[in-house]
């Protein structure tokens, strides 16, 4: 009878008896999570389940991950067939009026040097010795995109997808925090201070249907490698436009996006098992990423600043710094910081202009990445 | 090893392309902007 009471008592510490020394560092870390997406709100749709994930996978003998667990099946269901990141584009393209852009399409091009840091940071990690396929992932944070980061990462460096997805969420939330200081850093007072009119809505219907189609032409003939990304967030921004299917617009708008954004957050969540995610690696990753977006920003203000000289003074440089993805918070971000130094100054819809530039730069220059990288034989 | 011709070879090329793409695409919406614009006050 001692031997059965010993062993039930040995079976109900076994968990504790199995914990790793990382284990309880990664339930704090999923808590940190947990924490800034309820109490922060800092992205609380993608860390709440990525945080519970990350906690969920570091209790130990329940094998979640393991073949059969539900984690696990969920993981290989739809990461590692890409499907989670590409219905995520559907439902971002069916959300994003590309109107702003298209009544000033020179915008676009703050869209292009907003990718700076991708292709710098890419550079970064292949030159500090990170083998090619990881620097691909690590470069792609730099796109402040969730999914896109999340695509190329889970096809070209899946044991990288936690640290990677973690970054580019994380930095996606703290846009606010990290461009300020950039912008102002970058532009005067004067700068800052000009005044760039309100936007004309004088886009016509046409011209919105004909943007999907040309984008996923000519896009996915140039660089075919990223037609996925381009061609699910160019349908759904169709849908959107067409206006004839509004059932299915309201699907990849809501439901779509929600039940795959849970699922996705919990698999991401999953990958971040103490043993395989704390290690200095992790560290090199987060700080490139940080990175990245630092440079994405000042190489858009920078652009900005051309743009002004280009036009004789009639665009605000900090639009520039909303040539990233992270739509619409950079936005935002640059309407506030332009209103703190002219209070008349409505930026917004200029500013959405260029994010949306940013949204498809980024989705372009990953095709474009991995396009040229295939060309080159590196993948 | 550090591969600092790959590194270059491959930031500048794609970045290169990433801009030329975007300008491209840029330049035929405005273009298909404008001939839209022109149609609709020729009517």
């Amino acid at each position: 009878m001692f031997d059965a009471i010993s062993g039930g008592i040995q079976g109900l510490i076994a968990g504790f008896a199995n914990l790793h020394w990382s284990n309880p560092i990664m339930i704090g870390v999923g808590c940190l999570l947990l924490y800034l997406g309820i109490k922060k709100d800092f992205e609380p749709l993608l860390l709440v389940p990525i945080g519970f994930g990350a906690i969920l996978v570091n209790i130990p003998l329940a094998g979640l991950m393991e073949e059969e667990g539900f984690l696990r099946i969920i993981y290989d269901a739809g990461i590692m067939t890409e499907l989670f990141p590409l219905l995520i584009f559907v439902g971002i393209g069916a959300m994003t009026d590309f109107g702003p852009l298209l009544e000033n399409p020179k915008i676009f091009l703050l869209g292009a040097a907003g990718q700076f840091g991708i292709f710098l940071t890419l550079a970064l990690a292949l030159a500090l010795g990170f083998p090619q396929k990881d620097a691909v992932a690590i470069g792609i944070i730099g796109a402040c995109d969730g999914p896109t980061a999340i695509y190329v990462t889970s096809k070209y460096a899946p044991h990288l997808l936690g640290a990677v997805s973690v970054a580019a969420y994380s930095y996606m939330s703290l846009v606010p925090v990290i461009q300020p200081p950039i912008m102002k850093l970058m532009t005067s007072e004067e700068e800052r201070k000009i005044n760039m009119g309100i936007v004309k809505k004088s886009v016509s219907k046409t011209t919105k249907l004909l943007f999907p189609l040309v984008v996923t032409v000519i896009g996915g003939l140039i660089a075919p490698r990223g037609l996925p990304l381009l061609g699910t967030i160019m349908l759904g921004n169709l849908m959107k436009e067409c206006g004839v299917v509004g059932r299915l617009t309201k699907a990849a708008e809501n439901e779509i996006p929600n039940i795959v954004t849970l699922l996705l957050g919990i698999s991401i969540g999953a990958t971040m098992d103490g043993r395989i995610f704390l290690k200095p690696q992790t560290l090199i990753v987060l700080g490139l990423g940080f990175l990245a977006i630092c440079l994405d920003t000042a190489c858009g203000v920078l652009f900005g600043k051309v743009m002004k000289v280009l036009t004789g003074g009639k665009i605000n440089p900090l639009i520039g710094a909303a040539g990233i993805s992270a739509y619409p918070m950079s936005a935002r971000v640059v309407q506030r910081e332009g209103q703190k130094y002219n209070p008349k100054n409505y930026l917004l819809m200029h500013a959405m202009g260029a994010n949306t530039g940013g949204q498809v730069g980024s989705v372009m220059a990953a095709a474009v990445m991995l396009s040229v990288l295939k060309g080159m034989g590196v993948i | 090893m550090v591969q600092w011709k790959l590194a270059f070879l491959i930031s500048g090329a794609g970045y290169g392309i990433n801009i030329l793409v975007l300008i491209i695409i840029s330049v035929i919406i405005w273009i298909v902007s404008l001939m839209i614009q022109k149609k609709e006050k020729a009517q």
